[in-house]
């Protein structure tokens, strides 16, 4: 009797579910505080969207492209290391530092920006709810290049070299569900923040 | 350079990088808000499913995961929806 080949996508190890109940949860209390901001926004939407028209949707806008590009290229990396493929997935993961690291430059000028405006988290409620979120998806992208860095070394620092693929691409696939996870949730900050009251 | 294998990823990403200019489009120039903010909002769950189905694989996550994460896309996007609704001009 033939058994019949398994597809790529078959052949391939179901993902640990670790890194996936670390996403659900996390994404889940930034869903939490999506659902507050809403709430406050309710008895004080002119404030809200007064504030936000002071909020640079360009640079926004800039910042979700350079997310999903940095994205992007770690999915690349992803299908090119499971294809043994490790100087590429390498080069790709450094491209995907390179590009991710404009964000960080981006969101500073930003911050920079404000403060030379004179807006702090206690200008009002709208901008508490701006620093809250934005920084704490700042630690979330900083957690994430840090991984990127390290999976940009390649499978080398991962253990002994007959199990060092192995663990490495665990990693890497771990490593980029949680990249990816930092470039969805900028989606939902970028529409909320800064284009609902973009008018 | 680009194979079979990043076809997938790289069309995901041309399409995302489109729909946010869309989306960006729809929050500068369309004055009925309404509608501007319907549309931010539509695009943002379909760009969030493009990233979970294209990105991370969502298929190959555990099902109630896989579901929580689809019931989280659209439960924010409806909820925000609507509550930007209930204080709209």
């Amino acid at each position: 009797m033939q058994i019949a080949e398994p597809s790529t996508i078959d052949a391939r190890p179901a993902r640990a579910p670790a890194i996936w109940i670390f996403i659900a949860l996390d994404c889940s209390s930034f869903g939490l505080f999506f659902f507050v901001f809403m709430v406050e926004r309710l008895g004080q939407a002119a404030l809200f969207n007064q504030s936000a028209q002071r909020l640079n949707a360009e640079l926004g806008f800039l910042n979700a492209c350079i997310l999903i590009t940095s994205s992007w290229l770690v999915a690349w990396a992803n299908a090119v290391g499971r294809k043994g493929n490790f100087r590429q997935a390498r080069r790709l993961l450094m491209a995907s530092m390179g590009t991710g690291a404009c964000f960080g430059v981006v969101k500073t000028y930003e911050y920079f920006e404000k403060f030379k405006d004179g807006i702090t988290v206690a200008t009002n409620e709208f901008f508490t709810f701006y620093f809250a979120l934005t920084g704490i998806h700042f630690v979330h992208y900083l957690v994430g290049l840090l991984l990127l860095g390290v999976l940009a070394k390649g499978p080398q620092p991962f253990g002994p070299p007959a199990q060092a693929q192995a663990q490495y691409m665990k990693w890497l696939e771990g490593g980029s569900l949680y990249w990816h996870m930092v470039d969805l949730l900028w989606i939902f900050i970028f529409s909320l923040l800064y284009l609902m009251g973009a008018r | 350079m680009i194979g079979t294998d990043s076809a997938g990823p790289r069309n995901a990403w041309l399409l995302l990088m489109l729909v946010s200019a869309l989306s960006f489009v729809a929050a500068e120039w369309v004055a009925e808000r309404h509608i501007a903010v319907a549309t931010i909002m539509a695009i943002a769950a379909a760009k969030i499913t493009v990233v979970l189905q294209r990105f991370m694989e969502i298929e190959r996550a555990p099902t109630g995961i896989r579901h929580y994460l689809y019931g989280w896309t659209f439960g924010c996007t409806g909820l925000i929806f609507i509550l930007w609704w209930l204080s709209a001009p």
